[in-house]
């Protein structure tokens, strides 16, 4: 007799908690793909000739650029969640309201910092 | 892997429809799992018509008056209709939370779904296995560790040091909490859950314990610990206003602060 | 409760008779198999042989009389998890007459399922490791906060280097310190974080493991060829 499991994951209800979490982790792992992007720039400069003026032309090109938007946007979501991980583990804001709020709050600063990165960028 | 999708035998069909007979003004459809291992292969999602102006006004009462009047053969768990023994834990349109402390009205409109606590063995329709949650319970040894002599009356405890059992021991053992855990669901045979260890909290923060050290010991795995991510969810759906993440952090401080 | 205060006694008369402590290092040990065990059983005076007894005790019942088919069903329950102590008899008794079994009460076997249970959650006990890794992680974190800060501020003014101003800007000790330690935290960061997700959703210990290895070695790997290039450009 083998009894069934429980309906989980596609039954659960996502909510603020749950869907922040998985951002978080789904930000981590693109972040940790775009470290091997910033080693080979480094690399790169340091080979120089040929292989940093392709380096840059695959970075400027546009589908590199929007990769680097998501990229941006990726590092600014995580670093935000990041704090307030780091909040949590020192013991404040655990109060279900203050977690939806600072969830929130995690979104907008996601917004505000990777439009200001790029504004400097397309801008300046 | 771990299974992120239901298995083969778990996949839900769709059941029978059981139509409220004559007229009512306030209907409303409860979609309810069902699986019965002794004729069913696989679950399947029963549809139940109920009028509202004929019944309490909430889950459980909906639950009871269907066994009541439809159909006699649906198993659920209850017993204090009050919310403070647990039983009737389920989930309830994707969250979970006591049959008996919610309110029909306060869902929202179309139908409502309930089917029993996420990722456990079903036993029978709403019930769950909860056992391997009371091996786990067992395991962190939920009982007075002194190492004094037992005294003549109670064992004495300042009024501060009782306060910081408050938030903890109000805890039903409903498993809301545990079962809404997605991590739970892929480590539970490690991962001790939110409602095990804020039990364990609880036997940690117990001024009367002199066994903190030997506690923390056993909790300091990667597993049984530290598969929190401080996702939330058990906070989010404790029936009881009660913070699991919060007892786990701290738990997670006092391991940070012995090193 | 009663656990307790066995215990308790337990521990006074040993500091009473034996003197010496291997005797009470050997009880300990003993306690600590009673911790494991109890579900069912309480006030255990005979501190020895408990778990054997019990044992024997399902066995018998199992060895009574006739009956073989329910007998197989009651097997199939009981291979499910580790198997490594436990019953399921007749290989360690070659020359005892075989006795056909009655069927297994169902009580017996919840008790053996539950037992089971409270084994598989104890396991192979704590790895003592879990407090060390999250400081590691929060540390990191804390540490790259700044470091992103900078890094992603410096960036946008590298925007449209040319290749002398990315090597000019390399090549001052100051900035390649910076980005040297970025990067090697921000791999060390990674490096948990990943290992903490594959250990979540991957179940096989060799895959895991396997994973974890090839992981880790490529953040070596990267680690060092940055920090050759940061090199090569700070002194060529």
């Amino acid at each position: 007799m083998s009894r069934p499991i429980s309906p989980h994951l596609t039954w659960y209800k996502p909510q603020i908690t749950s869907v922040l979490s998985i951002m978080h982790r789904f930000t981590g792992i693109a972040l940790a793909a775009g470290a091997l992007a910033l080693a080979w720039w480094v690399v790169a400069v340091a080979i120089g000739g040929e292989v940093f003026t392709g380096t840059t032309a695959v970075y400027t090109s546009v589908i590199g650029q929007i990769v680097l938007a998501l990229w941006t946007l990726a590092l600014a979501f995580h670093m935000s969640n990041g704090i307030r991980h780091l909040c949590w583990d020192a013991g404040w804001g655990f109060q279900m309201r203050q977690v939806r709020s600072s969830g929130w709050l995690t979104l907008a600063m996601t917004v505000i910092l990777t439009a200001l990165v790029w504004v400097f960028v397309l801008l300046v | 892997m771990a299974e992120l999708t239901l298995p083969t035998n778990s996949r839900v069909q769709k059941g029978k429809t059981w139509k409220h007979e004559g007229k009512a003004k306030h209907l409303r459809k409860f979609e309810i799992y069902r699986f019965d291992p002794a004729r069913d292969a696989l679950p399947r999602l029963d549809t139940f018509e109920v009028d509202m102006d004929d019944c309490g006004p909430m889950v459980l009462d909906v639950l009871l008056k269907i066994i009541d009047e439809t159909d006699p053969s649906l198993a659920v768990r209850r017993s204090c209709r009050e919310g403070v023994c647990g039983s009737c834990a389920m989930n309830i349109n994707g969250k979970n939370g006591l049959a008996c402390l919610t309110h029909v009205d306060d869902l929202p409109r179309g139908s409502i779904r309930l089917s029993p606590l996420p990722h456990l063995e079903v036993i029978k329709d709403l019930v769950g296995s909860l056992s391997r949650l009371y091996a786990q319970y067992e395991m962190i040894q939920p009982w007075l560790k002194s190492d004094e002599a037992p005294p003549e009356r109670e064992r004495l405890q300042l009024p501060e040091d009782r306060d910081k059992l408050d938030g903890n021991s109000e805890c039903i053992l409903c498993f809301c909490c545990a079962t809404a855990c997605p991590s739970y669901w892929w480590t539970g045979d490690k991962y001790l859950g939110p409602a095990i260890l804020l039990q364990a909290h609880r036997w940690l923060v117990d001024s009367r314990d002199d066994h903190t050290g030997e506690r923390l010991d056993q909790l300091d795995d990667s597993y049984r610990l530290y598969r929190c991510h401080t996702i939330m969810n058990c906070t989010s759906a404790c029936p009881k206003g009660l913070n699991p993440a919060e007892a786990i952090a701290d738990t997670k401080r006092m391991l940070a602060k012995r090193r | 409760m009663s656990e307790r205060d066995t215990k308790d006694d337990d521990d006074k008369e040993e500091g009473k008779g034996h003197s010496g402590q291997e005797s009470g290092a050997s009880k300990e040990t003993k306690q600590q198999g009673k911790d494991a065990k109890q579900s069912g059983q309480k006030d255990n005076d005979a501190s020895s042989d408990k778990d054997g007894n019990q044992d024997k005790e399902a066995s018998n019942k199992d060895d009574d009389s006739d009956h073989s088919s329910r007998k197989d069903a009651g097997n199939k329950d009981d291979d499910g998890s580790d198997g490594n102590d436990d019953d399921s008899g007749g290989s360690d008794d070659d020359d005892v007459i075989k006795v056909a079994r009655t069927p297994t009460d169902p009580s017996l076997l919840s008790q053996l399922k539950h037992s089971q249970q409270f084994r598989h959650a104890k396991g192979l006990g704590s790895g003592r490791t879990g407090a060390a890794i999250w400081s590691v992680q929060r540390l990191t974190a804390l540490a790259l906060i700044p470091l992103a800060i900078w890094f992603a501020v410096s960036v946008v003014l590298l925007t449209h280097a040319s290749h002398t101003d990315a090597v000019h800007w390399l090549a001052s000790p100051v900035r390649a310190v910076l980005l040297a330690l970025f990067i090697v935290i921000a791999l060390r960061h990674a490096v948990i974080g990943l290992t903490i997700i594959l250990e979540d959703y991957v179940r096989g210990y060799a895959l895991r493991t396997a994973c974890v290895l090839v992981l880790k070695g490529a953040a070596l790997v990267i680690a060092a060829a940055v920090i050759a290039a940061l090199i090569h450009l700070t002194f060529a």
